[in-house]
């Protein structure tokens, strides 16, 4: 279970705990070399999220797969030092039942199969219905209403009519996935965003409108960053402004959005309109604790509305905001950014104090050897 | 024959980078990474288990010399006799591995420092082998 550091750091410092600061451009780095050794072992290969993918191993049958994939472990494992769990099935959701198996049964060496009949029936047996990929808290509850406890009587349940009432086409996939019929293909095409959020919980409490402005325009810039990275424009940005939930402090959460007449991808534009909305929600006197800004309305560049209200970007805008993120790409990630993001020593940055060393993604922070 | 037909052969034997080029041999080619040498191409083999270090202390002059950066590959194999990052008492350290007949030597190549054998028993595992070096010229 996860809790606040703050509110544990005594039992902490008395008990010798390493303690770090999360670290996301380190994982992301690690989690991209675990990716890439496992798309040596398949020509498909769906990367589900950062720690997680999915690989077709249709076409493998000669191979024992068991043995197979104790290979791929074993090369994740001096390749890039992650340690990995497999499972193996003939859907998606099978394969995650074996991993689950293998994770929770170290003497399995990190590999399990559900393609044998009887592996497969122990390991639905075994499995708690609430443990099984696309059924979560509200399911669970039905379920066990219905008696269903494991993932063997969720399979077994025979009544169509209930499942798809009860639980939906999605419910009723899961069930056809459990009994070996694939309902979910592997996506390995990078799918375009909807939505695109970026928010950062402040290091410290932010009291005025201008730091405000300042986190806000920031991440503004990088959700149209991300934006532009897939060719698309957006019609509407959202803005979310809070307190901190777990302090003992007035209590405050807001949120207001707003709807361009015409789709775009131009920062400046976002964040003049972010600020509009950031200042109708600001009430003065507030701890605040955290920002967010989202864009919707997401479309591909060439599908764009054009109003007759409201200007497009403008071939100049595109220009420029092509430059600079070639500018960016290349030297560095807000080498070039809108004044109206602040300069580097803002109250509101994340406070990743205990933050480990950049070990992978800087040159100035290399782990030394003697 | 169609004036639109592309001669087959030109396609197989250009890299990538000339398809961008609109006609002549100073086109305005937007991507140059095959024009260039680049050390990257020479030195990382698998990028995905290539890991740099920082070199530290003077145990391996003049191997290695304090300050510069090592190329570490995880996915090599053989040991004996290379210089390897290693995990020792919780440290990573940088040494030769010289291979014995029921323990291992981490030699220093700098004459000034002890070996340090390794026994089964004790905390130690190979991170990595040291591929290359580079440093800044003063």
């Amino acid at each position: 279970m996860g809790a606040p550091y703050f509110k544990h750091r005594r039992t902490c410092e008395a008990n010798g705990v390493a303690v770090f600061s999360a670290n996301f451009a380190l994982y992301t780095n690690l989690s991209d070399r675990v990716m890439i050794t496992l798309s040596n072992f398949s020509p498909e290969v769906e990367i589900y999220s950062v720690d997680e993918a999915f690989l077709d191993l249709t076409g493998f049958d000669h191979f024992d797969l068991v043995d197979y994939c104790h290979i791929i472990r074993e090369t994740v494992w001096r390749n890039v030092g992650i340690p990995v769990s497999i499972g193996i099935g003939r859907s998606k959701t099978l394969a995650k039942v074996a991993n689950r198996v293998a994770k929770k049964h170290p003497q399995l060496n990190g590999v399990f199969s559900v393609l044998e009949k009887d592996k497969r029936e122990w390991a639905l047996n075994w499995i708690k219905v609430e443990d099984i990929w696309g059924i979560g808290r509200k399911s669970t509850l039905k379920l066990h209403a219905l008696g269903i406890k494991t993932g063997k009587q969720f399979r077994d349940y025979q009544n169509q009519r209930t499942i798809l009432k009860t639980f939906t086409k999605l419910g009723k996939q899961t069930q056809d996935e459990l009994r070996e019929i694939p309902c979910f293909e592997l996506t390995t095409e990078v799918e375009k965003k909807k939505e695109i959020m970026s928010s950062r919980t402040f290091g410290a409490p932010v009291f005025d409108l201008q730091s405000l402005r300042e986190s806000v325009a920031n991440y503004a810039s990088l959700a149209c960053e991300k934006l532009r990275n897939q060719n698309s424009v957006c019609s509407t940005i959202h803005v979310w402004i809070r307190t901190n939930p777990h302090k003992n402090v007035p209590q405050y959460f807001a949120v207001d959005g707003y709807r361009f007449q015409s789709h775009t991808c131009d920062t400046r534009k976002v964040i003049k309109y972010a600020w509009r909305v950031l200042d109708s929600l600001y009430q003065q006197g507030y701890e605040y604790k955290k920002a967010m800004v989202k864009i919707s309305g997401i479309r591909d560049q060439e599908q764009a509305q054009m109003s007759l209200f409201e200007q497009p970007d403008s071939q100049k805008t595109e220009a420029l905001m092509q430059v600079i993120d070639r500018i960016n790409r290349r030297e560095g990630a807000h080498t070039i950014r809108s004044m109206a993001c602040g300069v580097d020593n803002s109250s509101w940055k994340m406070r990743q104090l205990l933050k480990s060393r950049r070990f992978v993604t800087g040159w100035s922070e290399l782990p030394a050897v003697r | 024959m169609n004036a639109n037909h592309e001669i087959p052969f030109l396609q197989m034997t250009l890299p990538k980078s000339f398809q961008k080029v609109s006609c002549g041999l100073f086109g305005i080619a937007e991507d140059f990474s095959e024009q260039y040498q680049s050390l990257d191409e020479r030195f990382v083999k698998r990028k995905e288990s290539t890991f740099f270090f920082q070199a530290v202390g003077s145990s391996m002059e003049p191997t290695i010399f304090p300050g510069e950066v090592l190329v570490v590959d995880r996915s090599l194999t053989t040991f004996n006799g290379r210089v390897c990052v290693v995990a020792y008492n919780g440290e990573l350290i940088c040494k030769r591995i010289l291979l014995q007949r029921d323990h291992l030597l981490l030699r220093s190549d700098n004459k000034k420092f002890k070996d340090i054998p390794v026994f089964e028993e004790q905390d130690a595992l190979v991170w990595g082998v040291v591929i290359a070096r580079c440093g800044e010229v003063k």
